[in-house]
């Protein structure tokens, strides 16, 4: 199974490449050119506060971009198409076979991400910030899992996991957690993704993240990519 | 080997009323055999594939394989399979696909580079190596699948509809290669719609139909044994006297008859006295096979329609 990594990385390229590669492209043109305005007129130390000011805004927006490209139908693909008739035919362990392309793809990503940093380094601004990176990861890991699960139980993963975004800021935004018992119960059930940005940017500056709530988001993802397991693992293929 | 226990399978949605696919079936294959699977379309013959992929789970009932459950077994050992459709990514090439699975599978990357090259050249698809999926002729797709199933020597072999956009000359090899894959180790389970082909291959045919076991037949003890119930009569000059010969004669046209069989004195007697009245044989052709007629009747018999059991 392990040798079947380099044909998931394949994988990860010919198919998410593409749309990744659009999306870096059109987020970080624009940056890149206002980067090198920066870099040619604005004093060092001032152009390093602007660049990395930059650099963590284009992250915050194109992470959860990148994280949805990543994870879409990762599982949900394989069922809707029926290739995985023939692929788990051979002695293959389907959750294994889905943890590895989970792992694989955020691998990817983040490679990505840092091809990203590297485009920005050479061409625009020479500051190669890599605690963009862990933002990426984060997202991956909180959001990556979710989406991972919903890929287990339906078809239109990417609806179901907008309708719940939508759905918990709606809650929310109803019942505040700070004005009612039900609001702050709410909120701990809920999936805290409202929280992503704001942790991810503190990891992004450098910032201390608050640990419990950085905890919370790596909890509800690692959660949800273990019951995708579990699904996985009880839950047949076809339909 | 393979054992189907009293299994049932009902789909179930929130919007549709329940559809019964597979009822109490129940059937055993022994180590070794070839079994083929015969019904009419929509009798079930994928629902149980699928139940004995362990790709759905019975409403009722035990399938297993070696005694175990379909996943363990399958995720241990491997089986062989070719699906009815051969659905796999389009932007994959012939020869990286079966690289992929053959590495899937578990083999060394010496050994898996062998297999493949071994499986192209058995089904003969050297010349699409390079060619994307979606780029392969329905026959050749299908060749691809063959290949797919044969990339280890595994001791169980599924094909579903294995000869389905064949041509004649790759549907005998085919028959061919099965032929050469018969081993006391190895249990296959070959569906289709082509009775001919079960009924050359197989060595027991399970059929089904409106999810029920209909009957169990032993190509075996069939081959060759009794005469057919009809035949195809094709006469050069004297058509005019077969009706009066063969009472329950059909014209087909162009001097071809279908007429009744009987038992074997009769027809011989018959087709004498055809030509005393100065009629000019030239073909006799059992019309159905004894597999063929068997399905007939166990299909019939199913029908609510004639009575049987349903």
């Amino acid at each position: 199974m392990w040798s079947y990594l380099a044909w998931q990385a394949r994988d990860f390229v010919t198919e998410r490449g593409a749309p990744l590669l659009i999306v870096a492209t059109l987020m970080t043109f624009p940056i890149i050119v206002g980067l090198r305005q920066i870099r040619d007129t604005a004093s060092p130390v001032q152009g390093a506060t602007s660049a990395r000011y930059a650099i963590i805004q284009l992250f915050a927006e194109f992470s959860l971009i990148a994280v949805l490209i990543g994870i879409n139908g990762v599982v949900s693909s394989d069922r809707v198409k029926g290739y995985y008739r023939f692929l788990f035919s051979k002695p293959v362990s389907i959750p294994r076979y889905y943890a590895q392309a989970y792992a694989v793809n955020g691998v990817g990503l983040v490679v990505t991400a840092a091809g990203v940093l590297g485009a920005i380094y050479a061409i625009g601004y020479p500051l190669f910030l890599s605690r963009a990176l862990l933002m990426v990861g984060l997202f991956y890991v909180s959001l990556g899992g979710m989406g991972f699960l919903f890929s287990t139980l339906a078809r239109f993963d990417w609806v179901l996991m907008g309708a719940t975004w939508g759905v918990a800021q709606l809650l929310r935004a109803l019942y505040p957690a700070e004005q009612s018992r039900g609001g702050q119960v709410l909120d701990v059930i809920l999936p805290p993704f409202h929280q992503l940005r704001d942790v991810g940017l503190q990891l992004a500056r450098g910032e201390a993240a608050d640990s419990t709530t950085l905890l919370w988001l790596l909890g509800w993802g690692v959660s949800s990519f273990l019951l995708g397991l579990i699904i996985l693992r009880r839950r047949a293929l076809a339909t | 080997m393979i054992a189907f226990d009293s299994v049932s399978k009902t789909y179930t949605s929130l919007f549709r009323p329940p559809v019964r696919a597979v009822e109490e079936f129940t059937l055993t294959i022994g180590r070794g055999e070839i079994m083929g699977l015969a019904g009419p379309n929509g009798a079930g013959k994928s629902t149980l594939i699928s139940l004995l992929l362990g790709y759905l789970p019975p409403t009722a009932g035990r399938v297993t394989i070696a005694d175990t459950a379909p996943r363990p077994y399958i995720e241990r050992n491997g089986i062989g399979y070719l699906s009815e459709l051969v659905t796999l990514n389009p932007q994959w090439t012939l020869e990286g696909t079966l690289e992929r699975l053959a590495v899937l599978a578990g083999l060394p990357a010496e050994v898996a580079r062998q297999r493949v090259e071994a499986v192209i050249e058995e089904l003969g698809i050297g010349e699409h190596r390079v060619k994307k999926l979606k780029a392969l002729s329905k026959g050749n797709l299908q060749r691809l699948g063959l290949a797919q199933a044969l990339l280890r020597d595994e001791q169980v072999l599924i094909l579903d509809e294995p000869t389905h956009g064949l041509d004649p000359v790759w549907t005998q090899r085919f028959r061919d290669l099965v032929q050469r894959l018969r081993s006391p180790d190895r249990t296959m389970l070959i569906a289709s719609h082509n009775l001919d082909e079960l009924e050359r291959l197989c060595d027991r045919v399970a059929i089904i139909d409106r999810g029920r076991l209909q009957r169990v037949v032993d190509t075996r003890r069939t081959a060759g044994r009794e005469v057919a119930a009809s035949y195809y009569l094709t006469v050069t000059s004297g058509a005019e006297h077969v009706p009066a010969v063969f009472p329950a004669a059909a014209a087909i046209g162009d001097g071809q008859f279908e007429v009744e069989g009987g038992d074997a004195p009769t027809l011989n007697d018959r087709l004498a006295d055809l030509i005393a009245r100065g009629a000019l044989i030239t073909a006799l052709v059992p019309a159905h096979s004894g597999l063929e007629a068997q399905f007939r009747e166990a299909v019939r018999s199913a029908t609510p329609d004639a009575g049987g059991a349903s």
